[in-house]
This record gives structure tokens, sequence and C-alpha cells, in this order.
């Protein structure tokens, strides 16, 4: 590696620094990862990078790339770019998972509307941190956790149910769920212990593996990215989706990919994906979603469930944001607002005395700004009385 | 008639006035309400267009749009107003008010004293946060703390009730700021017609 193409790396970071370095946060945790970020760069401003070695010239490589990352994605997260309010739901989700607030969620807006996807970049390249904890001697004690949202729906509650499936996905990296499930699932296929019923169950998520040769091939040749991998890390973030948005996501999802009835190599088809998580909702004791719940609790020690509490409301009806007491219950929030919208909107109608008829532009337009008030007003409500009663 | 603190607290309770979220009783005084400031502006930048048209008679449509961009603030952050700058905001709470009831709005008496001007009518059955346009006439800039109890509103009953929808609202149900939509006014249309004709230009509507 030659040092002048690092110089040229390092270059198109600091043009691009000298926009973002003025990025001002509003959450003091992606203040101090943006501060951390400065002093690298100050540090590699200082280096001389026409003396360096090879291998100090990709040490420094893989630097220049963190760097670039991190700032795709910081500065994509001022409160003015991503709405708080669903990253607030999207972290007590988290906090569900993973009690220590050692994470950042952060997004990168992108243009593409359908391109919601979590971006494992730094998460698969864990030893940047520490390589750059030994070379300047900085810690970062928060990780970020780094979601793509489409930039025409980053205000938009309706959509934003896929992205509890895309946290789903920092989760199966984070504990290495669907690598479990992948010896499991073909262990016990090659068992040769599976009822037929069950063997069917599997059959029907993966038709695949219907092919005994095939399944053989899989369980000799695991590599992450490979089809079945990917299908079941794909079941398992619909699973842990659908805890919090019920079927709400896969029936968003089916409309996108045209209920999709074949797979491919990253997807399994839509019609599957929406059969696995009604077998779950409707607690159906399946096969293959119980052998999912069973995974998961043995290695993260949270059990899949419910986990939004609902509530019975007609506020959105009423053109009113709900009161939501508890954090639970900002899940639910999304659920409602989907059941609005899938309504007729004659209730809305009738409750406000109107003498026009709702433009579904405008039904769209009042639903998400109740969702957002309706999460506002609790963060707000829980802040106030926070600081309010520890300075009565 | 103005209506006072007994019977605003009777509305409050039977819900008639729905005020979400009220961080205080303090709020409520004997002759007036305390609203705070929202989290979401709206500010003029120096964008393409060179003005704001309240007016369809350019071939060249400027949308308002273009000319504003949106920053949001956390509670208790806070946002600088600038010398003669006119900011869109919108109160923290959002409401509704009775079929009967409408409000005069102005700022409380600390921030009048800082050079802070609003004038604004909420109209019966409002449902929304009220929307804000601030001017700061002084000649040094203020720094607003997001959450404050900046304005007041006093609230007088009707004789009878009023449908706040009985026609199409271009304003309803908001929780951000939204810019003017002055170009949706019927009576622009028919003044850009007549002016249109008298300029032989094309009789045809916009």
């Amino acid at each position: 590696m030659e040092a002048k193409f690092l110089q040229l790396h390092f270059s198109q970071l600091q043009s691009e620094w000298a926009t973002a370095k003025y990025n001002n946060y509003s959450d003091l945790r992606k203040r101090e990862y943006h501060e951390k970020l400065s002093k690298i760069i100050s540090l590699l401003e200082a280096e001389d990078i026409s003396k360096f070695s090879p291998l100090e010239i990709k040490q420094r490589f893989y630097v220049v790339f963190f760097l670039f990352k991190s700032l795709e994605f910081l500065n994509n997260s001022t409160s003015s770019s991503m709405p708080f309010e669903i990253v607030a739901v999207l972290e007590e989700a988290l906090n569900d998972w993973i009690p220590t607030r050692d994470y950042i969620i952060v997004t990168s807006l992108i243009n593409n509307n359908i391109g919601f996807s979590y971006d494992t970049s730094l998460m698969l390249m864990d030893f940047i941190y520490k390589e750059i904890e030994i070379l300047y001697g900085i810690k970062f004690e928060k990780r970020l956790i780094q979601i793509n949202v489409p930039n025409s729906t980053a205000r938009d509650y309706l959509a934003s149910v896929v992205l509890y499936h895309e946290l789903g996905h920092f989760i199966d990296r984070k504990f290495e769920i669907s690598r479990v499930l992948y010896i499991e699932i073909l262990s016990a296929i090659l068992s040769g212990k599976l009822s037929a019923g069950e063997f069917n169950d599997i059959v029907k998520y993966f038709p695949y593996l219907a092919n005994i040769n095939l399944v053989k091939w899989f369980h000799a040749n695991y590599f992450p990215g490979n089809k079945f991998e990917n299908h079941i890390a794909e079941y398992l973030c619909d699973l842990f989706g659908s805890q919090y948005i019920g079927e709400y996501s896969n029936r968003y999802v089916s409309y996108l990919t045209c209920d999709e009835a074949t797979d491919n190599v990253t997807h399994p088809s839509s019609i599957n994906r929406s059969s696995f998580i009604m077998d779950f909702l409707t607690g159906n004791k399946k096969y293959l979603v119980e052998k999912y719940k069973q995974t998961v609790l043995l290695i993260t020690k949270e059990e899949i469930k419910s986990r939004a509490e609902s509530f019975k409301s007609e506020d959105f009806e009423n053109f009113l944001p709900v009161d939501i007491d508890r954090p639970q219950q900002l899940h639910f929030l999304f659920a409602y607002g989907w059941k609005v919208w899938l309504d007729d909107w004659n209730k809305m109608r009738a409750y406000n005395n109107l003498n026009f008829d709702l433009t579904q532009e405008k039904v769209y337009s009042i639903i998400n700004g109740l969702i957002e008030k309706s999460i506002g007003n609790f963060i707000v409500r829980t802040e106030w009385a926070k600081q309010a009663s520890a300075i009565s | 008639m103005n209506i006072l603190k007994n019977e605003l607290q009777e509305l409050l309770k039977s819900q008639r006035l729905v005020i979400k979220p009220l961080l205080s009783n303090d709020q409520i005084g004997e002759l007036t309400i305390d609203f705070r400031l929202g989290y979401n502006f709206l500010v003029t930048i120096q964008g393409k267009n060179p003005f704001l048209d309240a007016s369809l008679n350019s071939n060249d449509q400027f949308p308002t749009q273009s000319l504003f961009q949106e920053t949001r603030r956390m509670l208790g952050e806070t946002f600088l107003l600038h010398p003669h700058q006119t900011i869109l905001t919108n109160s923290l709470e959002y409401i509704k008010f009775p079929d009967n009831v409408y409000a005069e709005l102005s700022m409380r008496s600390s921030y009048l004293r800082l050079g802070i001007s609003l004038s604004a009518l909420v109209q019966p059955g409002y449902t929304g946060c009220m929307s804000l346009e601030l001017t700061n006439l002084n000649k040094v800039p203020i720094n607003l703390t997001v959450g404050a109890p900046i304005f007041q509103a006093r609230l007088y009953k009707l004789g009878e009730s009023l449908n706040y929808f009985s026609k199409k609202r271009k304003y309803m149900c908001q929780v951000r700021p939204i810019v003017s939509s002055v170009a949706e006014d019927s009576d622009l249309k028919v003044l850009n017609a007549i002016w249109r004709q008298a300029n032989y230009i094309d009789t045809k509507s916009p």
C-alpha cells in the first residue's frame, strides 16, 4: 500500500471533517463520541504518513475507514435530521436486551425509499476499536448501532416499524443467535429424530432443506452470508420485531415486496415470513418458532414474547395524542397508528364533526403527528417529573 | 366573556379543554393559561428564491417552503432568536379547545420586556399545537429556553358553539410548525385571475 493513497484517503476525510466537526448533538453520548473522533483526527494530522511502513499504512487505512463510517452515521443522527422520538423508542427496545447503555443508535439517511438496513461494518470490525486504543490511547466506551433509514420516510412512524427488525439484526450479531440456530436446525434434521410434522415445519420455511444433500452441505460449509444463514437471521429479526409491533412490519414488507412468493439468497419469501410471524403471534406451538424461542432464551437469557403493552384508546380518532404511562406502551403506538390507518377513517370524521372528507395525505400527516407527539409528550413528562421532583 | 381560573379547571377536568402535556398546574392562572415553547423551529434561510411570495402573479412560483429550514431542540436546550428575525415554532402543548371558546395569545410580560412580540388568535375547536410566529424586535439576540412558559392565552367564551371543522382546514392537528400556505388561499386565485385578465396574459386559472 502506498503512502500517497493513504494521504488521499485522509485528505478526503479532512474535507468531510471540515463541515462535520461543527455537528451539534443534543445527545451527550454522541457529543462524547464525536469528541473522540476529533482527538483521533488531530493525532492523525500530527503523524508523518510519508514515513509509514506498509503495516502502518494498513492500520491507518482502517482508522480512516472507521472515522468515515462513524461520521456517515453521526452526520444524520442530529435531532434535526432523525426524529429523536423514534430513536428513543428503539432504545427502549434495546434496553430489554442489553440493559447497560453501551450503545448509541445512529442512523444514516439514504436515497432509497425502501432502503432500511442494518449496517454491520463497525460491529464486524471490532478490532478497529482495539487498534485505536493501542495506537492513540483513545477508548470508546460506547459503540454505534448503525441503521440505514430512507431519507424520504425518516419521519414516517408507520414505516418505522421496520426498524425493530433492523435492531433485531444487531441483537442477532451481538449474541450470534443465528450461528447457533444454523447448527441446531441442521443437526436436528441430520439426527433423524424429528417427527414428520417437525420436519415439515422446517421445510415449510426452508424448502431447500428437503434435499438432504443440501442439508449436509450447509452443515459442512458454514459461512456468514450463505442462503440458509441469511434466512435464519431474517426470520429471527421478524420474530424480534413482532414482539413489539405485532404483524405490522411484516404486512408492510409484504406490500413492499409485492407478496413475493419465492425466496432469494438474502431473504425468505414474504409469504413465509408473514406465516412464521403468525405462528408466533397466534401462539401456535410450531416446531420452528419454539426452536427459535428456546435458542434465544438459552443464549440471551431473555424471552421472545409480546413486549408491547397494549392499551385501549380512541385518542387518535379524536385527533389527540395518547397519554403514555409506561415505556412498554410506546411500542404499541405504532400498532395503534397502523390500526387507525387501515381503518376506514369514518370514526375520525364522526368524532370530530368534520363536514368534509379527509384526504389520505391529511390522515397520513395526522397519524404521524399524533404518534410523534405521544412519544414526545412521554419523554417531556418523564424528564420534567425526574428533575422537578429532584429540585423540590 | 373572559374565562376565569375556576372555570378553566372545570373545562380541563371535564376534558372539554385538553392540554397535553400540562406539566404544572401553576400554568393555570387567574385570567390566563401559560404555555411553553416547543422544540420544533422553522427558520428562514438564504435560498435560491429571492423572496417569500404571497402572490400568484409571478410566472415562476416561489414555494415558501424552500426558504425555511427545520431545526429541533430538546427540552431545556436553547434557541437563539436574532434581532428582527421571525421564526415559526409551536407550543409544547397539544391543545383541543371547546367549540365555544377562543383564545388570544400574547407573550408573557417577562418576554415582552425582552422585546419579543406575538399576537395570535386560537379559534374555537382548534386542535393541535399552537403555531407561534415569534419576532425579536430588540437590537440584541435573545436566547430562549425550550419548555419555558413564554406566552399566555386569555380564553373567552362565546354565546354559541362553532364547528371548527365545518370547512377544510389548512392547518389541523399540527405538531410541528408549518410554513405559510398562503398560496392555497382561494381569494388569491381570484385576484390572480383578475390580474391576468387585466394584463392580457392568459385567462385560464393557474
